[in-house]
């Protein structure tokens, strides 16, 4: 009977305990819910508020990174050209469809002698500051930009630019090193900053049609619209760059309806967003071999093997969904100056690359693939394919993924240089001249060959100012670079694509920029 | 006292050998003359930059100068942004140290309520799911977490923003994200612990002496609360030096972690070194806090070390 009561009244305890037991549960539960109510109430309200404070006549823009400064001079990522561009303003720059036009030059700049082109300022320009633009404003600016103290990014490709002189308050002579056919499009590079603000890497006084109104230095800059722009008033008033550096989070973002346009679509996000265009201009994607004697790819037979082994149809097709075109000749894409639609070709036929191969003697002969996996997209796809390609045809290839400065080391022959490196670039002055200067040119660091036919060449193509004699010229080059190889052409793409909202309209120019000016609401 | 003296000597030591590890790897790296100028900087330029930074010195000098600098709190000047590192690594730290404050407050309570929950019924229906969501937490990446979010609630449902900074409704999301692995480790470690403690003889004498339930898991809260917050305090470290990063980059959080993904993409050196720099000395002087907690809620902690050394 004790025990049965004992029994008994643990029951009765235990009962008790789950009763207190399930109102602890319950008091959780509802802890657990209350919060969560809190924190999504909290969100939600502040949402609203955030609703509230956005403009409906401000555009909203993704970049893909934060602004270092705001020193026009120095920096040259896109996503910091993506907002430069709205701010500051050059002499020269393209149009959507490649042609160079006045900005703030009043015309075309004019040959006076060889090394010597006069420009023509525009007047009653002012910067955001209310500094005049003139004669003296465009001196300060070329002559700094110019100066390697200044580290330039883009100083390469100003560094033939030798001098500047005064001729009046609005004319400048600007000078080079022997003809520079190519100088007006260098031009395009310099962008102009208010002189008394060249010391202060934050203040970012240009003459755009924008000026900076509020920088939060990691998150976003706001631009409004300059009340004394010398050119039209553009229909949007301010715009928003929001940072955001992941693709996913800029699709996100625009999905979502906080950003209106997003840079760097990636082609998987395409079908996903409302609207999305390329740019008209390209970039080349190209093999680079060392055409050295003593490896493999020095046999001239080895090289045509490889691009007979790749499927250059398939990676245009499978890799960019379409977007990419093959390459013919050289990598030079059309809608630069001097390419040549004429140019030969190598068509895919693996078992006729495998007998070049046998051919050479090259069976199982190293081929080391330098590339740089995250530099490009697609780039470490476009490897791997490579790779397969060319060893079903007897070479023994090895795949060395070197990011960062190691692959530009590489590039440059600093460090050993490999049989083949993967290169992606643009051309920025969509002129042969830049980019067979670069990979073809025997003076260049980044080729191996020594070819003198094909310098001598490439070196009258930017010595004289005739365009038909030039064409005529990067014809007999490119000939030349297909028909010994000095490079593996591979595909042509469109070097930058954006995404957009339903609200927006705006068709973007030749490199996707996001000029606000030329954007407004439907 | 031999405890903290001990701790003392193990942090500046680390901090040491960090200083050490940062001014090395970066020189290892490449030069950074060429990391900052353009490919075709002449020759000059470059000699005149190495001047300037102070590179042309011998090795042992330049080290000797960088922890001069380092004493004085002079990180230099990044050549990207043209600025002082310091102030933009403390401007983003103190960005990062909200979010994980914010998610470590999260995780602590969805932690400790589901481990208690568990706890309570071992074997039970909640006990199960409670563990099966703990794993589950723990074992989703974060990147992928975060997106999914992002598709739920600021793509779907509109009721969040996806990312970026500026209300407390920027917050939710990276904190959600940030607190839920976390909240997992620890729902699990509680569970564990607490359900050891409540099979202890001084818990059935609460029980015994009928003490309500909330007492009971008081106290057995408290017994185990050292072990806790040891989990606690490190998970914060691991949250604020690594995994902050991924959630940073996916949320556009400005904080240290995007400001480390930047400045790689940036090649900015002098910033990364920066960055490297505090936050290994943040680790070490948090990591000997911790210590010195512990020491102070159970003197056992150095009891055991003062005995083996003895």
């Amino acid at each position: 009977m004790e025990e049965g009561s004992r029994m008994t009244e643990s029951g009765i305890s235990r009962a008790a305990g789950a009763r207190r037991s399930r109102d602890r549960s319950t008091r959780y539960r509802g802890l657990v819910l209350a919060s969560l109510a809190v924190l999504v109430s909290a969100g939600c309200s502040a949402t609203s508020g955030t609703d509230e404070e956005g403009d409906p006549d401000t555009i909203g823009i993704a970049v893909s990174s934060s602004l270092p400064n705001l020193d026009a001079h120095i920096p040259s990522a896109s996503p910091v050209m993506d907002v430069f561009d709205n701010i500051f303003e050059q002499l020269y720059d393209f149009e959507g469809d490649g042609t160079l036009v006045p900005e703030l030059a009043a015309e075309l700049p004019d040959q006076v002698e060889e090394g010597r082109w006069r420009v023509t300022l525009r007047e009653g320009v002012t910067f955001h500051n209310g500094e005049p633009f003139d004669a003296d404003a465009a001196i300060a600016n070329i002559e700094r930009m110019t100066d390697p103290e200044t580290a330039a990014d883009f100083l390469d490709l100003i560094s033939t630019i030798s001098g500047v002189e005064r001729v009046d308050d609005y004319t400048i002579d600007i000078l080079s090193d022997g003809l520079d056919v190519v100088l007006p499009s260098r031009l395009s590079y310099i962008r102009m900053m208010a002189p008394s603000t060249f010391e202060d890497p934050e203040a970012g006084i240009g003459t755009g049609p924008y000026e900076v109104d509020a920088w939060d230095k990691a998150s976003s800059i706001t631009l409004t619209s300059y009340d004394d722009y010398w050119g039209e008033t553009p229909p949007i008033s301010a715009a928003k760059f929001v940072f955001l550096e992941e693709p996913g989070t800029r699709v996100a973002a625009l999905l979502s309806g906080e950003v209106d346009v997003i840079m760097g679509l990636s082609p998987d996000d395409q079908d996903r967003v409302p609207h999305w265009a390329n740019s008209s201009d390209k970039a080349v994607v190209l093999a680079q071999p060392n055409v050295a004697e003593g490896v493999a790819t020095g046999d001239v037979r080895v090289r045509r093997a490889m691009m007979h082994a790749m499927d250059r149809d398939a990676i245009a097709n499978e890799l960019y969904g379409g977007s990419a075109e093959v390459l013919n000749g050289a990598p030079i894409a059309e809608g630069w100056f001097g390419f040549d639609p004429d140019a030969g070709t190598y068509e895919y036929d693996p078992e006729l690359a495998a007998d070049l191969v046998r051919e050479a003697g090259a069976e199982g002969e190293k081929v080391r693939i330098v590339y740089d996996a995250g530099r490009w997209p697609r780039i470490a796809e476009i490897t791997q394919v490579l790779e397969a390609a060319w060893s079903d045809i007897g070479l023994d290839v090895e795949l060395d993924n070197q990011p960062g400065e190691a692959w530009v080391d590489t590039l440059l022959g600093v460090s050993e240089r490999p049989e083949i490196i993967m290169v992606q670039t643009t051309n920025e002055f969509r002129d042969a001249s830049l980019t067979a200067d670069k990979y073809m040119h025997p003076d260049s660091d980044r080729t191996t060959q020594e070819d003198p036919e094909l310098a001598r060449i490439l070196d009258a193509a930017i010595a004289t100012s005739d365009v038909a004699e030039r064409e005529e010229l990067y014809a007999q080059a490119i000939a030349i670079m297909h028909d010994r190889v000095y490079s593996l052409p591979i595909v042509s793409e469109p070097s930058a694509t954006v995404g957009m909202s339903d609200r927006v309209d705006w068709t973007p120019g030749v490199e996707a920029r996001p000029v606000v000016a030329n954007m407004s609401f439907k | 006292m031999y405890f903290i003296a001990s701790r003392l000597v193990q942090g500046l030591a680390v901090i040491g050998t960090i200083l050490v590890v940062v001014f090395f790897a970066i020189r290892v790296a490449g030069d950074p003359v060429d990391i900052i100028l353009p490919l075709n900087a002449s020759e000059e330029t470059r000699e005149e930059l190495r001047r300037q930074l102070g590179l042309d010195q011998p090795l042992l000098v330049q080290f000797a100068r960088f922890l001069e600098d380092m004493l004085k709190l002079d990180f230099g000047n990044s050549y990207v942004r043209r600025t002082p590192a310091l102030p933009v690594v403390l401007e983003r730290f103190e960005n990062t140290v909200q979010l994980v404050g914010m998610s470590m407050a999260v995780a602590i309570i969805l932690g400790l309520v589901v481990g208690v929950v568990a706890a309570l019924r071992p074997g039970g229906l909640l006990d199960k799911a409670s563990v099966a969501l703990s794993l589950i937490s723990v074992s989703v990446p974060q990147f992928w977490l975060g997106l999914v979010l992002i598709l739920i609630f600021a793509v779907g449902l509109g009721v969040l923003p996806s990312s970026g900074t500026g209300s407390l409704s920027h917050t939710v999301l990276p904190v959600i994200t940030l607190a839920l692995p976390p909240a997992g480790r620890f729902a699990v470690i509680s569970r564990q612990a607490i359900s050891e403690e409540l099979t202890k003889d001084y818990i059935r004498m609460d029980r015994a002496r009928g003490l309500p339930n909330w007492r009971v898991i008081h106290h057995a809260l408290r017994a185990t609360s050292v072990s806790i917050m040891a989990v606690v305090g490190y998970e914060a470290i691991y949250t604020l030096a690594g995994h902050s990063v991924i959630v940073e980059t996916v949320f556009a959080w400005p904080g240290i972690g995007a400001l480390v993904t930047e400045s790689l993409g940036q090649r900015d050196f002098v910033m990364i070194q920066a960055v490297v720099a505090f936050i290994g000395v943040f680790v070490v002087v948090l990591s000997l806090l911790l210590d010195l907690l512990y020491f102070a809620a159970d003197p056992r902690t150095s009891m055991g070390e003062a005995g083996a050394k003895s």
